[in-house]
């Protein structure tokens, strides 16, 4: 009867890893997620209000690289709308509205087994202060 | 024997149970998430929106100035008339509904010691903007 129950525990041990390590993960994934928005957010808005002051794409890219932190900043998509080569920011844009999008893909380790793909976004506008 | 079969599916049982921690874990740390996404939302679209009054205000205040050839600039009139708090208000209403924020409901602006100070109040929380006027120093 003893040798019934031998190797019981690492059969069931066997059995549930897999959904502990699920869980395990989706516990720091949500953390991961929670940090990304947030950081996205504040990059957004930091980058609207440099561009609301200076009109100046490059301006807007730096700060939200600056801002963006703990992601990595060259894996963050942004988009400024509209651009500053585009009415009304080639002219007298002082009043008009400035956007600034940014997205970011989180890194799923298990990403090769299917897994789908996490991307955050943020978005932050502001009326244009900057006077030619 | 009996003991030994007892002791059957302790692990299933101890899985459950860190499961059921970690499911309570996962939600507590999602709820957290979303409140502290919601109030930073909020102060950021609180922060564009008396900005962007601001700079209305600031614009109306300029265009009084700019009129003092013509008759005595009448700044204090300029800025707190209620057609350029209204113009302020929906330029901050504006700002606040794109970045996810309420409306706002009313600019309060104010013109003295040569300062032209402007506020708006989302959920009790007050935003504050402003800039040196010098047409509001006591004469």
């Amino acid at each position: 009867m003893n040798g019934d129950d031998e190797g019981q525990a690492i059969v069931e041990f066997a059995l549930v890893l897999p959904v502990l390590l699920a869980t395990a993960f989706a516990i720091v994934f949500v953390a991961e997620l929670g940090v990304a928005r947030l950081a996205l957010q504040h990059a957004t808005a930091e980058g609207a209000r440099a561009g609301a002051l200076t009109n100046d794409d490059e301006a807007i890219r730096d700060t939200l690289a600056a801002a963006v932190t703990p992601l990595a900043a060259d894996r963050v998509h942004t988009a400024i709308e509209p651009p500053q080569s585009e009415p009304p920011r080639n002219a007298d844009p002082r009043g008009s509205l400035l956007t600034v999008r940014a997205s970011f893909e989180l890194p799923i380790p298990l990403a090769f087994v299917g897994l789908p793909r996490v991307v955050v976004s943020a978005s932050s506008a502001r009326r244009i202060e900057w006077t030619p | 024997m009996d003991t030994l079969n007892d002791d059957r599916g302790q692990a299933l049982v101890l899985a459950v149970v860190l499961i059921a921690i970690a499911s309570v874990a996962v939600s507590g740390l999602r709820i957290a998430q979303e409140q502290i996404l919601a109030s930073a939302r909020e102060r950021r679209a609180g922060e564009a929106a008396v900005e962007a009054a601001t700079a209305v205000i600031a614009d109306a205040y300029t265009a009084e100035l700019g009129r003092a050839p013509a008759r005595s600039p009448d700044v204090f009139g300029a800025i707190t008339d209620p057609s350029a708090r209204e113009s302020a208000r929906a330029a901050a209403t504006q700002v606040s509904v794109l970045n996810a924020g309420p409306e706002i409901g009313d600019v309060a602006v104010r013109c003295a010691a040569g300062l032209v100070d402007v506020s708006i109040t989302i959920a009790d929380r007050l935003y504050r903007a402003g800039f040196s006027g010098s047409a509001c120093s006591p004469r």
